[in-house]
């Protein structure tokens, strides 16, 4: 089920959604796969990061890749608290809650979130701190961080049945330093992690990520999905190859399942190479004619998406989720 | 209802909007449960079919994306304005529809009001897009101010005590965002509903969509929910089983169940609608 939506038509979604989030499958990456993919991966992206300072740290998120991929490039605007920024953060804390005591319910669970965080304003003096930025709202606009975090909250908590996920982790973002040189810095957003059971008798259970998304899936979806996978693949956590990553976009809809195989993993790298390149300050780096990565998914032996997952019903996917 | 104001003939309401007191308002949101519909789990796939056919035909002259929401289609369908060249120029009226959405978005998620103007505009401040409506507001002097004030309250007032208290177990979320991609993204139909109720559809209709306004009742106040309506039913894959609009001016509720004649008719509207543009592009 390769970058296809979620049918529109089966009902109950959380049950079809959970349902293809926990589907058994094959582990498509082989440990060496990875060792080699991730031994090319540093090599090029220590080119790519040489025109940088080295005290320099490069974060490479899901925002500076599709901006990478989109063009032009943008530096972006500084980071700033607002309600969407805030309602991650607060939704998160807010759907454990509400997982952990099941009568709580999203306003409750939010508002609980956003008094915590303003007592915990006076330890946390930082300027740019969550609970400072609250502590400092009026009534009238720390109304309208609340409402958007219960939007955010019952989105998820709506997306996926989640008496069928064992031991679900939800936010686990990960961030990951590549590189001996430490300049890199991969930062990986997890909405839901747990384990599923891998088809494959020599793999125990392998993590499963869920990325619930703003928007529609654009052009660069994929690659978003492939970074998460690609921050969870490289942590050196043992046994922590993921088996797919699903995206999720509750305004439209939509879900893209996405098997992690070599393939994904390595076009990522590539675009996270490319991205490094793009915000390089002086000069782009070198150009490679054949790019490591790819030298490296030449040497996997080649398994792609399960015949099995092809099954689950698919409707046109439309252009840009393809 | 007021008389139909757009060029599209409309389905006359079946009932005119009530005065209601907390409870009623309450009980016509909710209707009755049992009799809830089943979702046809057809419809929904059907729906988005015949767009996506009738958008074959309209789709090749577009700068794309084209996006659509309630106003682009009023104002195609009513040519009103060049939908391309639209600049608001914000008005009391807008004005104050923006502070009584925010402070009915307050009222729903947190319970209570304490300042009608003062939060109104606080939470309008928090969101850089509103800053022109801050603007304008702080602009007031003199007698508009007064009066603006004055119908703020009143309306701030109506909806203190006619709004019900909704159990939080419905899951209210206020000014959720749908965006529904067609055509391969060149068209994206798009709507900010005030208020969704209910929990996804379990195989039985579960939804309900609400509207404030604060002016007065028009037709076409029904034409934005029956959209809506129909976003959602795309996205979801199930329709609602109602629609309420809410007018704090007076304190009334208008209510319409969601059947598939409305759905069909709101998709014909859209689809005409977008023909129009084409025609304009």
């Amino acid at each position: 089920m390769v970058g296809t939506s979620i049918p529109s038509t089966a009902l109950p979604k959380a049950a079809s959604l959970t349902e293809a989030f926990l589907a058994p499958s094959p582990q498509l990456v082989e440990p060496a796969e990875l060792h080699r993919l991730r031994h090319a991966f540093e090599c090029e992206l220590q080119l790519a990061a040489g025109p940088f300072d080295p005290k320099d740290r490069i974060r490479v998120d899901a925002y500076r890749l599709r901006n990478s991929m989109t063009g032009p490039n943008e530096t972006g605007s500084p980071f700033r608290w607002t309600p969407w920024t805030a309602r991650r953060p607060i939704g998160v804390e807010s759907v454990r809650a509400c997982l952990s005591n099941p009568r709580l319910t999203p306003i409750q669970a939010t508002h609980e979130a956003i008094a915590r965080l303003i007592r915990r304003a006076d330890d946390d003096r930082r300027p740019d701190s969550l609970s400072g930025w609250l502590a400092g709202l009026a009534i009238g606009s720390r109304s309208v961080v609340q409402a958007e975090a219960v939007v955010w909250t019952t989105q998820l908590l709506t997306a996926l049945d989640w008496t069928k996920l064992g031991r679900p982790v939800v936010g686990g973002d990960r961030s990951v330093v590549v590189g001996s040189s430490g300049q890199v810095l991969l930062r990986g957003r997890i909405e839901v992690r747990v384990r599923a059971v891998s088809g494959d008798r020599s793999f125990g259970p392998q993590p499963v990520l869920f990325s619930m998304m703003t928007g529609r899936p654009g052009p660069t979806a994929r690659a978003e999905l492939g970074l998460t996978a690609l921050t969870v693949a490289l942590d050196d956590r043992p046994d922590e190859i993921p088996l797919r990553v699903v995206g999720w976009w509750p305004q439209c809809g939509r879900a893209l399942v996405v098997p992690v195989d070599v393939a994904l993993l390595s076009r990522t790298c590539e675009a996270v190479v490319a991205a490094v390149r793009a915000t390089a300050p002086t000069r782009r780096g070198p150009r490679l004619a054949k790019t490591a990565t790819r030298e490296a998914a030449k040497h996997k032996t080649t398994r792609t998406a399960p015949q099995t997952a092809r099954m689950l019903p698919i409707i046109p996917a439309e252009r840009v989720a393809s | 209802m007021a008389k139909q104001m757009v060029a599209e003939p409309l389905r006359q309401p079946s009932t005119r909007p009530v005065q209601a007191n907390g409870a009623d308002v309450l009980a016509s949101i909710r209707g009755t449960s049992s009799h809830r519909p089943r979702v046809d789990p057809g419809l929904s796939g059907g729906l988005r079919d015949w767009l996506e056919d009738g958008l074959c035909s309209l789709s090749a002259g577009l700068v794309t994306p084209l996006v659509v929401n309630k106003q682009t289609l009023r104002d195609a369908l009513s040519d009103r304005v060049d939908p391309r060249n639209t600049q608001a120029t914000i008005t009391d009226s807008m004005a104050l529809g923006a502070v009584m959405d925010a402070l009915f978005r307050q009222l729903v998620t947190t319970g209570h009001i304490d300042d009608p103007m003062k939060d109104g505009i606080d939470a309008l401040r928090v969101d850089p897009r509103r800053s022109e409506v801050v603007d304008f507001v702080h602009g007031l002097a003199g007698q508009q101010l007064v009066d603006f004030q004055n119908e703020l309250n009143a309306q701030a007032t109506i909806l203190l005590t006619r709004w019900p208290r909704l159990s939080p177990a419905w899951l209210p979320r206020t000014q959720e965002r749908i965006a529904v991609p067609l055509a391969g993204g060149d068209v994206v139909l798009v709507g900010v509903v005030d208020l969704i109720v209910g929990a996804p559809s379990n195989g039985r209709a579960s939804v309900g969509l609400i509207e404030l306004k604060s002016g007065r009742a028009r037709v076409e106040d029904r034409e934005d929910l029956r959209f809506y309506a129909l976003l959602e039913t795309l996205r979801s894959g199930a329709a609602p089983f109602r629609l309420a609009t809410f007018y704090s001016r007076t304190g009334e509720v208008d209510v319409e169940d969601v059947d598939d004649e409305l759905l069909t008719a709101s998709l014909r509207r859209v689809l005409t609608a977008i023909g129009r543009m084409v025609e304009e592009a």
